[in-house]
Protein backbone atom coordinates (compact mmCIF):
# COMPACT_ATOMS: atom_id res chain seq x y z
CA UNK A 1 0.00 0.00 0.00
CA UNK A 2 1.57 3.64 -0.78
CA UNK A 3 1.81 5.75 1.82
CA UNK A 4 0.71 8.86 2.40
CA UNK A 5 2.33 11.97 1.12
CA UNK A 6 4.00 14.01 3.90
CA UNK A 7 6.02 17.34 3.88
CA UNK A 8 10.00 17.03 3.35
CA UNK A 9 10.19 13.33 3.36
CA UNK A 10 13.39 13.22 1.34
CA UNK A 11 15.99 10.50 3.06
CA UNK A 12 15.46 7.54 5.15
CA UNK A 13 13.48 8.30 8.52
CA UNK A 14 17.08 7.44 10.77
CA UNK A 15 18.44 10.29 8.72
CA UNK A 16 15.79 13.04 8.90
CA UNK A 17 15.81 12.10 12.63
CA UNK A 18 19.83 12.74 11.98
CA UNK A 19 19.21 15.85 10.77
CA UNK A 20 16.83 17.53 13.25
CA UNK A 21 18.78 15.73 16.27
CA UNK A 22 19.40 19.24 18.03
CA UNK A 23 15.71 20.16 18.17
CA UNK A 24 14.59 16.68 18.59
CA UNK A 25 17.26 16.39 21.75
CA UNK A 26 15.34 19.78 23.06
CA UNK A 27 12.17 18.35 22.95
CA UNK A 28 13.02 15.13 24.92
CA UNK A 29 14.90 16.72 27.58
CA UNK A 30 13.13 15.80 31.17
CA UNK A 31 10.37 13.65 29.09
CA UNK A 32 9.06 10.16 30.68
CA UNK A 33 11.10 6.94 29.55
CA UNK A 34 9.09 4.41 27.48
CA UNK A 35 11.70 1.83 26.63
CA UNK A 36 10.71 -1.36 25.01
CA UNK A 37 13.26 -3.38 26.42
CA UNK A 38 12.49 -7.01 26.36
CA UNK A 39 12.35 -9.10 29.17
CA UNK A 40 13.06 -12.39 30.53
CA UNK A 41 9.57 -13.70 30.01
CA UNK A 42 11.08 -14.43 26.34
CA UNK A 43 12.69 -17.24 27.85
CA UNK A 44 9.31 -19.24 27.83
CA UNK A 45 8.53 -17.32 24.55
CA UNK A 46 11.28 -18.75 22.55
CA UNK A 47 9.27 -19.29 19.47
CA UNK A 48 8.40 -15.78 19.12
CA UNK A 49 11.44 -14.02 20.28
CA UNK A 50 12.23 -11.17 18.34
CA UNK A 51 8.89 -11.26 16.20
CA UNK A 52 6.50 -10.22 18.82
CA UNK A 53 3.92 -7.29 18.20
CA UNK A 54 2.90 -4.75 19.91
CA UNK A 55 4.32 -1.22 20.57
CA UNK A 56 1.36 -0.39 22.08
CA UNK A 57 1.93 -2.50 25.21
CA UNK A 58 5.50 -1.39 26.08
CA UNK A 59 7.16 -1.48 29.52
CA UNK A 60 6.84 1.50 29.88
CA UNK A 61 7.10 4.36 32.91
CA UNK A 62 4.99 7.06 32.09
CA UNK A 63 1.46 5.41 31.34
CA UNK A 64 0.54 2.43 33.22
CA UNK A 65 -2.18 1.14 30.75
CA UNK A 66 -1.21 1.58 27.54
CA UNK A 67 -3.35 0.05 24.97
CA UNK A 68 -7.20 -0.68 26.30
CA UNK A 69 -10.00 1.65 25.58
CA UNK B 1 -13.53 -13.99 34.80
CA UNK B 2 -13.88 -17.30 37.15
CA UNK B 3 -11.30 -17.31 39.89
CA UNK B 4 -10.40 -20.36 37.97
CA UNK B 5 -8.75 -18.55 34.88
CA UNK B 6 -7.24 -15.93 37.68
CA UNK B 7 -5.53 -18.95 39.10
CA UNK B 8 -3.97 -20.14 36.15
CA UNK B 9 -3.24 -16.84 35.02
CA UNK B 10 -1.16 -16.37 38.69
CA UNK B 11 0.43 -19.10 37.81
CA UNK B 12 2.42 -18.03 35.13
CA UNK B 13 2.80 -14.53 36.28
CA UNK B 14 4.45 -15.67 39.25
CA UNK B 15 6.77 -17.69 37.94
CA UNK B 16 7.85 -14.86 35.10
CA UNK B 17 8.38 -12.70 37.96
CA UNK B 18 11.08 -14.55 39.33
CA UNK B 19 13.03 -13.12 36.27
CA UNK B 20 11.36 -9.53 36.05
CA UNK B 21 8.65 -7.35 37.07
CA UNK B 22 5.30 -8.47 36.02
CA UNK B 23 2.14 -5.76 35.50
CA UNK B 24 -1.61 -7.53 34.88
CA UNK B 25 -3.49 -5.16 32.97
CA UNK B 26 -7.42 -5.67 33.87
CA UNK B 27 -9.98 -4.19 30.91
CA UNK B 28 -12.94 -4.97 29.31
CA UNK B 29 -15.50 -3.89 28.26
CA UNK B 30 -15.57 -2.09 31.88
CA UNK B 31 -13.54 -4.16 34.06
CA UNK B 32 -15.37 -2.82 37.20
CA UNK B 33 -18.47 -4.22 36.08
CA UNK B 34 -17.22 -7.51 37.56
CA UNK B 35 -18.03 -5.96 41.13
CA UNK B 36 -16.16 -4.59 43.92
CA UNK B 37 -15.99 -8.15 45.90
CA UNK B 38 -15.36 -10.41 43.02
CA UNK B 39 -12.62 -7.82 41.37
CA UNK B 40 -10.72 -7.92 45.03
CA UNK B 41 -11.01 -11.54 45.19
CA UNK B 42 -9.39 -11.95 41.35
CA UNK B 43 -6.81 -9.71 42.45
CA UNK B 44 -5.72 -11.91 45.74
CA UNK B 45 -5.18 -14.70 43.89
CA UNK B 46 -1.67 -12.65 42.26
CA UNK B 47 0.57 -12.52 45.18
CA UNK B 48 3.44 -9.93 45.42
CA UNK B 49 5.60 -11.52 43.15
CA UNK B 50 9.02 -13.88 43.01
CA UNK B 51 11.78 -11.37 43.17
CA UNK B 52 10.18 -9.00 41.16
CA UNK B 53 6.84 -7.13 41.94
CA UNK B 54 3.72 -8.05 40.68
CA UNK B 55 1.60 -4.95 39.67
CA UNK B 56 -1.53 -4.56 38.39
CA UNK B 57 -3.75 -2.00 36.45
CA UNK B 58 -7.38 -0.93 35.17
CA UNK B 59 -8.84 0.66 32.62
CA UNK B 60 -12.07 1.92 33.43
CA UNK B 61 -14.63 4.40 32.11
CA UNK B 62 -14.60 5.19 35.84
CA UNK B 63 -18.20 5.39 35.93
CA UNK B 64 -18.62 2.87 38.67
CA UNK B 65 -16.26 4.04 40.99
CA UNK B 66 -17.59 5.15 44.03
CA UNK B 67 -16.01 5.86 47.48
CA UNK B 68 -15.22 2.07 48.31
CA UNK B 69 -13.98 1.41 44.75
CA UNK B 70 -10.86 4.63 45.81
CA UNK B 71 -10.14 2.83 49.23
CA UNK B 72 -9.54 -0.62 47.07
CA UNK B 73 -7.40 1.71 44.99
CA UNK B 74 -5.67 3.26 47.45
CA UNK B 75 -5.24 0.25 49.97
CA UNK B 76 -4.00 -2.38 46.83
CA UNK B 77 -1.66 -1.96 44.54
CA UNK B 78 -3.95 -1.14 41.84
CA UNK B 79 -2.87 1.97 39.04
CA UNK B 80 -5.61 3.58 37.36
CA UNK B 81 -6.17 4.86 34.23
CA UNK B 82 -9.80 6.22 32.62
CA UNK B 83 -11.09 6.31 29.19
CA UNK B 84 -12.72 9.55 28.40
CA UNK B 85 -11.86 11.32 24.83
CA UNK B 86 -12.43 15.10 26.73
CA UNK B 87 -15.68 17.26 27.84
CA UNK B 88 -18.75 16.41 27.19
CA UNK B 89 -18.64 17.15 23.41
CA UNK B 90 -15.82 15.13 22.44
CA UNK B 91 -16.62 12.30 24.71
CA UNK B 92 -20.10 11.70 23.24
CA UNK B 93 -19.16 8.50 21.32
CA UNK B 94 -18.63 6.62 24.99
CA UNK B 95 -21.97 6.36 25.71
CA UNK B 96 -23.64 4.01 27.83
CA UNK B 97 -25.97 0.68 26.14
CA UNK B 98 -29.10 2.57 26.91
CA UNK B 99 -27.37 5.54 24.22
CA UNK B 100 -27.19 8.25 27.39
CA UNK B 101 -23.63 10.10 27.04
CA UNK B 102 -21.41 9.04 30.34
CA UNK B 103 -19.51 11.77 30.39
CA UNK B 104 -21.27 13.44 33.40
CA UNK B 105 -20.37 10.16 35.00
CA UNK B 106 -17.12 9.74 34.13
CA UNK B 107 -15.82 12.99 35.59
CA UNK B 108 -17.77 11.98 39.16
CA UNK B 109 -15.55 8.92 39.26
CA UNK B 110 -12.36 10.74 38.51
CA UNK B 111 -13.56 13.57 41.04
CA UNK B 112 -13.71 10.48 43.67
CA UNK B 113 -9.99 9.46 43.04
CA UNK B 114 -9.17 13.06 42.97
CA UNK B 115 -10.42 13.25 46.82
CA UNK B 116 -8.91 10.53 47.46
CA UNK B 117 -5.83 11.31 45.74
CA UNK B 118 -5.80 8.24 43.68
CA UNK B 119 -3.14 9.09 40.97
CA UNK B 120 -5.32 8.47 37.52
CA UNK B 121 -3.60 8.03 33.83
CA UNK B 122 -6.16 8.64 31.11
CA UNK B 123 -6.37 7.66 27.26
CA UNK B 124 -8.49 9.35 24.77
CA UNK B 125 -9.48 8.62 20.95
CA UNK B 126 -9.59 11.36 18.83
CA UNK B 127 -11.64 11.65 16.11
CA UNK B 128 -10.73 15.15 14.96
CA UNK B 129 -7.28 15.28 14.92
CA UNK B 130 -6.68 19.00 14.05
CA UNK B 131 -4.06 21.15 15.71
CA UNK B 132 -6.89 23.11 17.71
CA UNK B 133 -7.95 19.96 19.21
CA UNK B 134 -4.31 18.99 20.10
CA UNK B 135 -4.26 22.12 21.98
CA UNK B 136 -7.73 21.91 23.44
CA UNK B 137 -6.80 18.13 24.27
CA UNK B 138 -3.75 18.87 26.34
CA UNK B 139 -5.04 21.38 28.09
CA UNK B 140 -8.46 19.50 29.16
CA UNK B 141 -6.44 16.85 30.25
CA UNK B 142 -3.70 18.59 32.22
CA UNK B 143 -6.12 20.99 33.84
CA UNK B 144 -7.99 17.36 34.92
CA UNK B 145 -5.42 16.06 36.96
CA UNK B 146 -3.86 13.38 34.69
CA UNK B 147 -1.01 11.97 35.16
CA UNK B 148 -0.40 10.80 32.06
CA UNK B 149 -2.12 10.93 28.43
CA UNK B 150 -2.35 8.40 26.15
CA UNK B 151 -3.86 9.14 22.58
CA UNK B 152 -5.25 7.20 19.95
CA UNK B 153 -6.60 8.69 16.73
CA UNK B 154 -9.90 6.43 15.71
CA UNK B 155 -8.96 3.52 14.10
CA UNK B 156 -10.83 0.95 12.16
CA UNK B 157 -11.10 -2.15 15.22
CA UNK B 158 -13.53 -4.54 15.93
CA UNK B 159 -17.24 -3.05 15.55
CA UNK B 160 -15.20 0.43 14.44
CA UNK B 161 -15.59 1.21 10.91
CA UNK B 162 -14.53 4.78 10.64
CA UNK B 163 -10.61 6.14 10.24
CA UNK B 164 -9.93 9.72 11.11
CA UNK B 165 -8.21 12.44 8.61
CA UNK B 166 -5.56 11.89 6.45
CA UNK B 167 -1.76 11.34 7.19
CA UNK B 168 -0.65 15.04 6.38
CA UNK B 169 -3.53 16.33 8.63
CA UNK B 170 -2.42 13.93 11.66
CA UNK B 171 0.68 15.24 11.14
CA UNK B 172 -0.22 18.71 11.53
CA UNK B 173 -2.44 17.43 14.92
CA UNK B 174 0.71 15.50 16.33
CA UNK B 175 3.38 18.62 15.91
CA UNK B 176 0.76 20.93 17.68
CA UNK B 177 0.86 18.33 20.83
CA UNK B 178 4.24 18.54 20.69
CA UNK B 179 4.33 22.29 20.23
CA UNK B 180 1.87 22.42 23.65
CA UNK B 181 3.50 19.44 25.23
CA UNK B 182 6.59 20.94 25.24
CA UNK B 183 5.75 24.47 26.46
CA UNK B 184 3.87 22.70 29.32
CA UNK B 185 5.45 19.24 30.25
CA UNK B 186 3.00 18.69 32.91
CA UNK B 187 1.57 15.42 31.46
CA UNK B 188 3.92 13.01 29.43
CA UNK B 189 2.31 11.38 26.55
CA UNK B 190 2.41 8.40 26.35
CA UNK B 191 2.85 8.60 21.81
CA UNK B 192 5.87 10.67 22.36
CA UNK B 193 7.52 8.64 24.81
CA UNK B 194 7.75 5.37 22.72
CA UNK B 195 8.62 7.99 19.42
CA UNK B 196 11.76 9.17 21.98
CA UNK B 197 12.75 6.06 22.60
CA UNK B 198 13.60 5.17 18.73
CA UNK B 199 14.91 8.53 18.56
CA UNK B 200 17.39 8.68 21.77
CA UNK B 201 18.28 5.00 20.10
CA UNK B 202 18.49 6.11 16.31
CA UNK B 203 21.21 9.37 17.67
CA UNK B 204 23.40 6.73 19.88
CA UNK B 205 23.45 4.66 16.13
CA UNK B 206 21.46 1.51 17.96
CA UNK B 207 18.68 1.84 15.29
CA UNK B 208 19.38 -1.09 13.45
CA UNK B 209 19.49 -2.81 17.04
CA UNK B 210 16.48 -1.76 18.04
CA UNK B 211 14.89 -3.29 15.14
CA UNK B 212 16.51 -6.39 15.69
CA UNK B 213 15.61 -6.27 19.58
CA UNK B 214 12.50 -8.23 20.92
CA UNK B 215 9.70 -6.60 21.86
CA UNK B 216 7.98 -7.59 25.11
CA UNK B 217 5.16 -10.07 24.18
CA UNK B 218 1.98 -9.12 26.41
CA UNK B 219 -0.56 -12.44 25.96
CA UNK B 220 -3.73 -11.41 26.57
CA UNK B 221 -6.33 -13.76 28.22
CA UNK B 222 -10.12 -13.10 28.41
CA UNK B 223 -12.61 -13.84 30.61
CA UNK B 224 -12.88 -17.34 30.03
CA UNK B 225 -9.64 -18.43 29.73
CA UNK B 226 -8.66 -17.71 25.75
CA UNK B 227 -5.07 -16.84 25.34
CA UNK B 228 -4.61 -14.46 22.55
CA UNK B 229 -0.67 -14.21 22.57
CA UNK B 230 -0.62 -11.04 19.84
CA UNK B 231 -2.74 -8.41 18.94
CA UNK B 232 -5.27 -8.43 22.34
CA UNK B 233 -7.44 -6.69 20.15
CA UNK B 234 -8.57 -9.76 18.23
CA UNK B 235 -9.76 -11.07 21.46
CA UNK B 236 -13.13 -12.65 20.66
CA UNK B 237 -13.68 -12.63 16.90
CA UNK B 238 -12.79 -15.08 14.50
CA UNK B 239 -11.75 -14.74 10.82
CA UNK B 240 -13.88 -17.01 8.38
CA UNK B 241 -10.30 -18.07 6.72
CA UNK B 242 -8.70 -18.40 10.19
CA UNK B 243 -10.85 -19.43 12.84
CA UNK B 244 -11.04 -17.99 16.28
CA UNK B 245 -8.33 -16.10 17.45
CA UNK B 246 -7.32 -18.04 20.21
CA UNK B 247 -4.18 -19.99 21.10
CA UNK B 248 -5.42 -22.22 23.83
CA UNK B 249 -7.39 -22.22 27.01
CA UNK B 250 -5.96 -22.33 29.86
CA UNK B 251 -8.26 -24.23 31.13
CA UNK B 252 -6.57 -26.88 28.89
CA UNK B 253 -2.79 -26.44 29.39
CA UNK B 254 -0.73 -24.01 31.35
CA UNK B 255 0.01 -20.69 30.04
CA UNK B 256 3.05 -20.27 29.27
CA UNK B 257 3.02 -24.20 27.40
CA UNK B 258 0.21 -22.43 25.02
CA UNK B 259 2.46 -19.28 24.66
CA UNK B 260 5.44 -21.83 23.65
CA UNK B 261 3.86 -23.11 21.18
CA UNK B 262 1.58 -19.99 20.06
CA UNK B 263 3.55 -19.36 16.90
CA UNK B 264 2.51 -22.77 15.41
CA UNK B 265 -1.23 -21.56 15.20
CA UNK B 266 -2.50 -20.56 11.79
CA UNK B 267 -3.00 -16.94 12.39
CA UNK B 268 -0.81 -15.85 14.58
CA UNK B 269 2.29 -17.49 11.92
CA UNK B 270 0.25 -15.01 9.79
CA UNK B 271 0.56 -12.42 12.04
CA UNK B 272 4.41 -12.52 12.25
CA UNK B 273 4.56 -13.05 8.37
CA UNK B 274 3.34 -9.65 8.84
CA UNK B 275 5.82 -8.15 10.88
CA UNK B 276 8.35 -10.06 8.51
CA UNK B 277 7.07 -8.25 6.34
CA UNK B 278 6.90 -5.15 7.60
CA UNK B 279 10.42 -5.48 8.77
CA UNK B 280 11.46 -5.94 5.06
CA UNK B 281 9.63 -3.16 3.65
CA UNK B 282 8.67 -0.12 5.73
CA UNK B 283 11.44 2.60 6.57
CA UNK B 284 9.47 2.92 9.75
CA UNK B 285 10.12 -0.60 10.99
CA UNK B 286 12.62 0.43 13.46
CA UNK B 287 10.25 2.43 15.42
CA UNK B 288 7.09 0.78 14.94
CA UNK B 289 8.31 -2.82 15.20
CA UNK B 290 5.46 -3.96 12.50
CA UNK B 291 2.36 -2.46 13.46
CA UNK B 292 -1.09 -4.11 14.91
CA UNK B 293 -2.10 -7.28 13.36
CA UNK B 294 -5.59 -6.52 14.84
CA UNK B 295 -5.48 -2.90 12.47
CA UNK B 296 -4.36 -5.38 9.89
CA UNK B 297 -6.98 -7.80 10.29
CA UNK B 298 -9.96 -5.14 10.78
CA UNK B 299 -8.95 -3.17 7.79
CA UNK B 300 -7.57 -5.79 5.15
CA UNK B 301 -9.18 -9.60 6.54
CA UNK B 302 -5.59 -10.49 6.59
CA UNK B 303 -2.84 -10.26 9.78
CA UNK B 304 0.52 -10.46 6.97
CA UNK B 305 -0.21 -7.31 4.86
CA UNK B 306 1.79 -4.06 6.02
CA UNK B 307 1.13 -0.32 6.42
CA UNK B 308 -2.75 0.70 7.35
CA UNK B 309 -4.50 3.55 8.52
CA UNK B 310 -3.08 3.09 11.99
CA UNK B 311 0.47 2.92 10.85
CA UNK B 312 -0.36 5.86 8.76
CA UNK B 313 -1.93 7.81 11.23
CA UNK B 314 -0.38 7.01 15.11
CA UNK B 315 3.05 6.08 13.88
CA UNK B 316 4.37 7.83 10.60
CA UNK B 317 2.17 10.84 11.40
CA UNK B 318 3.14 11.39 14.58
CA UNK B 319 7.15 11.25 13.75
CA UNK B 320 6.33 13.58 11.31
CA UNK B 321 4.94 15.48 13.18
CA UNK B 322 7.66 15.39 15.56
CA UNK B 323 10.31 16.31 12.73
CA UNK B 324 7.51 19.23 11.98
CA UNK B 325 7.66 20.35 15.14
CA UNK B 326 11.71 20.41 15.34
CA UNK B 327 11.58 22.07 11.71
CA UNK B 328 9.15 24.94 13.30
CA UNK B 329 11.47 25.22 16.51
CA UNK B 330 14.69 25.51 13.95
CA UNK B 331 12.99 28.06 12.24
Amino acid sequence: MPSTPMPETSGSLDERVYVHREELTVLMADAGRCDDISSGILGDLSNLEGTLLSDRRLKCDVVAVDWSR
Amino acid sequence: MPVEVADAVAEAVTTWSQDHPVRVLWHGGEPLATGLAHFATLISRFGPGEGHPVRHSVQTNATLIDERWCELFATVPVEVAVSIDGPAPDNSARADRGGRDSTARTLRGIELLRRHRVRFGAIAVVSDPTPARAVALYDWFAELGATSLGVNIEERKGVHRDVSGTGAEVAEFWAALAQRWAADRRMPIREFAHAFGYVRDTLAGRSAARADRPVNPMPMITWDGHVVPVSPDLAGFSSPRLGPFTAGNVADAPLGELLTRAAAVPWVAEALAGVTACRASCDHFAYCRGGQAANKYFESGRLDVTETSYCRNSKIALMEGLIQHAQYAHA
